[in-house]
């Protein structure tokens, strides 16, 4: 099929079942369809104005948050909900009985526009349902990103779904004028992909992965050194995870995670938390999302990229699950005594980053700091130090910050995120509570 | 020792340290113009901002600290603190003793003190990055913002470099100033209206949209308004578009 003749179908024929939605309808079921696509990082760009709108910088912007506390940076929609895949754990499976629609690609860039003119985002989300096929739903895809970068010169940030299952081709060409690009991964192992999601497989999501992941890293080279360098996807590729739906072990996702960051250099690996959104018997039935886990992971792959820890230091075969009640650095000190307390003074840095508490921030005042005097409890305090944690670990010129305590089990009682959990557990009473009294659950 | 009163420009505060180090004076305090809550029996000397004298002085700490450590400077005097400017004082005087290592000195309470201003300075800086909402009123765009620190200022370059080819007007509305871009450059003036609120059906139109956009993103089994308010406080509410007009003071 040429690339007008399926623009020519794409609004023909189905095109007649939702043209009588209002374009806020259209809004709310196709924005409703994405939200549960949880990055919305609009970070580590370099995109230039040329005389146009927008512009795209490496720090990215939140625009507002909404009532779940969410940052809102992008416009994050569905060009389509009319999915003819199945997947079990998702909202928009075709057997789901969901109000369906899809925007126009002139729709979409004209929206974008609009909205960014007015300062309300940082740029577009763009993903889709698979809409007939893979290959079908990418063209229309980039014609909207094409209408954007070309017609209305919009150099705003575009983060592109890449749709299992398309051509390489189409994928390099999302890339070439997408900011960020990303595949997602969606289940943790390849057995759980095939029995809640048939119609895609391990290949259909790794193959555009490290297809993507080779073109970012020639982009990258070649703008070494020139001014002039090619932009593909400079803000790198990124993939998403469901925790929750399925039995694997926080273990073998960190393990997953750290591979995917090794061999395909990706920025982010996102980790959602599996919202209940079908009664699939295949699904596990949960009174609400695992929060607390999915902050967890979140916590450790923060340890992975930033803070030179490896899976294999967080967790092992034996205990394979992170700790519900302290966050996974101070399970790791905690097992690790003996290389405490350190002295401020003289730590190295990446000694530093190992304390409870001290994040990166801290850890280079510190180095800062000591440069020009010896650093006591007070100087601490007022490099902005938290110290709630910390204080067990750090030796100040030789005097502990804290009362030592030798027993592990009462120093984790002291360093428990007690409210977290406790926070965590009224969420879930509430839930219930909830769930008994929903309509759905009454029986007739 | 004596109460110093300024016009509340950095060229202001500025000509007070200048006379301050000729004089080697000690300030009793130094405020601007207007916010006082003046010594009862001190002595109080009005300093009329002097150009040559600040521009002799800013010169000056470029050479013996850093120019980072000037932006940092600048950037505390926009908080707008009560009593900021005996920390500035401190923190120059510091500077007079460390040179280029100023920085480097993060146990001193001075330069503690300033980092920490200009730190909040930037990270609300950084959120009126997003939180400014332009309304389109005819042939501009118009964005009414209410800050704790003077932020227009820091505005300017960012959005001329992201909407080079609109004209545009952010007000902040309780500092009665505003900024103005032309197409070509931006531009601080004064500006006393009450807010510009005649906007046409388009405007009205996508206000709409993006009223239904935000409430549709919000996941309801996630639902949590205190991480909301966290991140973005109520006191930042008022100009917002998506907010529903009960849950803000009235604005446009």
């Amino acid at each position: 099929m040429t690339f007008a003749a399926s623009v020519g179908e794409f609004e023909g024929t189905e095109w007649a079942m939702t043209v009588s939605m209002t374009l806020s309808e259209k809004l709310a079921v196709l924005a409703g369809a994405a939200k549960y696509d949880v990055s919305c990082s609009s970070s580590g760009s370099s995109r230039k104005n040329t005389g146009g709108t927008g512009n795209a910088g490496p720090a990215g912007i939140c625009h507002s948050w909404t009532e779940d506390g969410r940052c809102v940076s992008l416009l994050k929609v569905l060009l389509s909900n009319e999915c003819v895949y199945d997947c079990a754990y998702c909202v928009n499976r075709s057997s789901n009985d969901v109000p369906r629609s899809h925007f126009t690609p002139e729709e979409m860039a004209e929206l974008t526009m609009q909205f960014y003119k007015r300062n309300y985002i940082e740029g577009l989300f763009l993903s889709s349902a698979v809409h007939r096929t893979p290959d079908y739903t990418m063209e229309m895809m980039l014609r909207t990103i094409t209408l954007l970068r070309r017609e209305h010169r919009f150099s705003g940030y575009i983060h592109a779904k890449v749709i299992p299952g398309a051509s390489l081709e189409l994928a390099s060409r999302l890339g070439a004028l997408a900011d960020r690009v990303s595949v997602n991964i969606e289940l943790p192992s390849e057995e759980s992909l095939r029995f809640l999601a048939p119609q895609k497989s391990k290949h259909s999501v790794l193959a555009p992965m490290s297809h993507l992941s080779e073109s970012i890293r020639e982009a990258a080279a070649s703008g070494k050194g020139s001014s002039r360098s090619l932009l593909f996807a400079p803000a790198g590729q990124s993939t998403q995870l469901i925790v929750g739906a399925t039995g694997e072990s926080d273990f073998r996702i960190l393990r997953l995670s750290e591979g995917l960051y090794r061999r395909y250099s990706l920025k982010r690996v996102y980790y959602s938390a599996y919202v209940p959104v079908s009664d699939d018997r295949r699904l596990p039935a949960l009174a609400a999302p695992p929060l607390l886990r999915e902050h967890r992971l979140y916590q450790a792959d923060w340890l992975l990229r930033f803070y030179g820890f490896h899976p294999e230091e967080l967790l092992d075969e034996a205990n394979p699950q992170l700790d519900a009640a302290v966050d996974p650095k101070v399970a790791w000190a905690l097992r690790n005594l003996h290389l405490f307390p350190l002295e401020v003074n003289t730590a190295p840095y990446e000694m530093l980053l190992r304390v409870p508490g001290i994040g990166v921030t801290s850890a280079k005042r510190i180095l800062t700091a000591r440069k020009v005097r010896r650093l006591e409890e007070e100087h601490l305090r007022r490099l902005g130090v938290v110290l709630k944690r910390g204080r067990f670990f750090l030796l100040c010129n030789g005097r502990a910050l804290a009362q030592p305590v030798g027993d592990p089990v009462r120093l984790r009682n002291l360093l428990c995120d007690r409210t977290k959990e406790r926070a965590a557990l009224r969420n879930e009473m509430r839930r219930r509570q909830l769930l008994l009294f929903s309509p759905a659950e009454m029986p007739v | 020792m004596r109460v110093y009163v300024y016009d509340g420009s950095f060229e202001g505060l500025l000509t007070v340290f200048h006379g301050l180090f000729r004089d080697k004076a000690e300030p009793l305090a130094i405020h601007r113009r207007g916010v006082a809550a003046q010594g009862f029996l001190a002595e109080t000397v009005e300093v009329e901002a002097d150009p040559a004298k600040a521009d002799a002085l800013y010169e000056a700490m470029e050479r013996r600290m850093t120019p980072r450590a000037v932006r940092l400077l600048y950037l505390a005097h926009l908080s707008e603190e009560r009593d900021g400017e005996m920390r500035l004082f401190a923190f120059v005087r510091r500077g007079g003793q460390l040179g280029e290592r100023l920085l480097d000195d993060l146990g001193d309470p001075g330069v503690a003190a300033v980092m920490r201003m200009a730190n909040r300075v930037e990270r609300e800086r950084e959120r009126f990055l997003g939180l400014v909402r332009f309304r389109e009123a005819g042939t501009f765009f118009y964005a009414p913002i209410e800050s704790t620190c003077r932020l227009l200022p820091l505005l300017g370059d960012h959005f001329a470099r992201r909407f080079p080819s609109m004209k545009w007007m952010i007000h902040d509305v309780g500092r009665k100033e505003a900024l103005v871009y032309d197409e070509e450059e931006w531009y601080l003036t004064p500006c006393d209206l009450p807010g510009v609120t005649d906007f046409g059906p388009r405007e009205a139109h996508y206000q709409h949209l993006w009223r239904t956009y935000f409430d549709v993103a919000a996941v309801e089994n996630r639902k949590s308004p205190e991480r909301q308010r966290n991140r973005m406080p109520k006191k930042t509410w008022k100009w917002l578009v998506e907010i529903p007009r009960g849950k803000r003071e009235p604005g446009v």
